[in-house]
């Protein structure tokens, strides 16, 4: 228990890969533009990284044998990835989620967190996976709202050489570094 | 935008400088931000990255101009997915020299725009030299960008470039970090912008 309580803390605070290993991508800089785009944005990914990655995990463990699961590891998650976001957009077709729902971009951030789950060293346990990804899919959706509300304040100021993805990436700096010290913080 | 009326060597050089995929476009950003710990790094990532955009656009050129078919994305994405695959099991041990999660960091390439970008935007309807000088001015546009970002923090990070100690210690270790990816990408766009303003590009 209190390992899925510190796994999920640790998603939570640096939400792993998405942060850590800048996985914000270029879609998601024009998405913070505007923040209720922004948050549904980021609701839309946190419903499908705890997805793939409980998905992924069976079927690393049961369906892909160890000495191919380089090979057809990335196939066969893009291949769910794929169903699963066909199958989301199906579901969610008469709510604001449903639109929100891409595989470019959003895709780098579900399939790439999923990889580095399946990739771990051990070979980490379903609860462990599962509270992790909830962290992240939660931290997501937390600095989404902050990063989208920056952003929106300090372009409001005239800042013509470094609008656009130059203070974007200044303020992910400025939030991985408190992402590090709240992981200071941890057990 | 490409205009019919433009050479073959113009194609290059636009998609080289003038709209370089990363530095006007931000496409392939997670790749300035974790694959530039050293410049060996983004060499060898900007350089599978090269592979990728040049197979795909020319794959798609020669589909639609000599058999009149499109092949559809999710093909494309499967496609890549195999090849990054292979590559990364080819390049195993090569993988195995540069920094942690290089071989990750490959396999995001599945769902990045980067890969995609020119066969989709260019090279459906182009003929397979055009499609091929545009996706090679792309590809290493891309390299040298992921390169000037390599450079800025290995010689901050570590002090170091290549084999060649320029200062006794790391001026900035945490230009090894995430960190060093955020901010470094963020000041060589801005110094790709003030030479676009000065050069007019």
């Amino acid at each position: 228990m209190n390992q899925m309580l510190t796994s999920f803390l640790q998603g939570l605070a640096g939400m792993g890969p998405v942060l850590t290993l800048g996985l914000l991508p270029a879609g998601y800089q024009a998405m913070c533009r505007k923040p209720e785009r922004a948050v549904s944005y980021a609701i839309a990914l946190g419903v499908q990284i705890p997805v793939l990655a409980v998905l992924g995990w069976l079927m690393d463990r049961y369906l892909i044998p160890s000495f191919l699961a380089s090979l057809l590891r990335p196939l066969l998650l893009t291949a769910l990835l794929l169903v699963l976001q066909i199958s989301l957009s199906f579901l969610f077709k008469q709510s604001p989620l449903g639109g929100q729902i891409h595989f470019f971009n959003q895709g780098l951030i579900v399939l790439g967190v999923s990889l580095y789950l399946m990739g771990l060293k051990p070979f980490p346990g379903l609860a462990e996976v599962l509270a992790k990804a909830l962290g992240w899919s939660l931290g997501l959706v937390i600095s989404t709202a902050a990063l989208s509300f920056l952003l929106k304040k300090i372009e409001e100021k005239e800042l013509s050489l470094i609008s656009g993805w130059p203070v974007f990436l200044i303020i992910l700096s400025g939030f991985w570094l408190a992402a590090q010290g709240l992981l200071v913080l941890l057990p | 935008m490409r205009l019919p009326s433009e050479s073959k060597q113009q194609l290059f050089l636009k998609s080289l400088f003038q709209e370089n995929l990363l530095l006007r476009s931000g496409m392939g950003m997670v790749l300035a931000v974790t694959a530039t710990v050293n410049t060996d790094q983004a060499f060898f990532v900007g350089g599978i990255a090269l592979l990728i955009i040049i197979f795909n656009s020319l794959m798609t050129s020669i589909l639609s101009d000599i058999f009149h078919y499109v092949w559809p994305m999710w093909i494309r994405v499967m496609v890549t997915s195999i090849i990054l695959s292979l590559l990364i099991i080819a390049f195993e041990d090569k993988i195995a020299s540069l920094p942690g999660h290089t071989a990750w960091l490959l396999l995001t390439l599945i769902a990045c725009p980067l890969a995609y970008a020119r066969s989709k935007v260019f090279a459906e309807s182009s003929t397979p030299g055009r499609a091929l000088y545009d996706a090679a001015g792309a590809g290493l546009g891309l390299v040298l960008a992921l390169l000037g970002i390599a450079l800025i923090r290995e010689v901050s990070g570590f002090g170091s470039l290549g084999n060649l100690a320029l200062f006794s210690a790391p001026p900035l270790p945490m230009m090894r970090q995430a960190f060093g990816g955020f901010t470094a990408a963020a000041l060589v766009i801005v110094i790709f912008r003030l030479l676009a303003k000065k050069f007019t590009l």
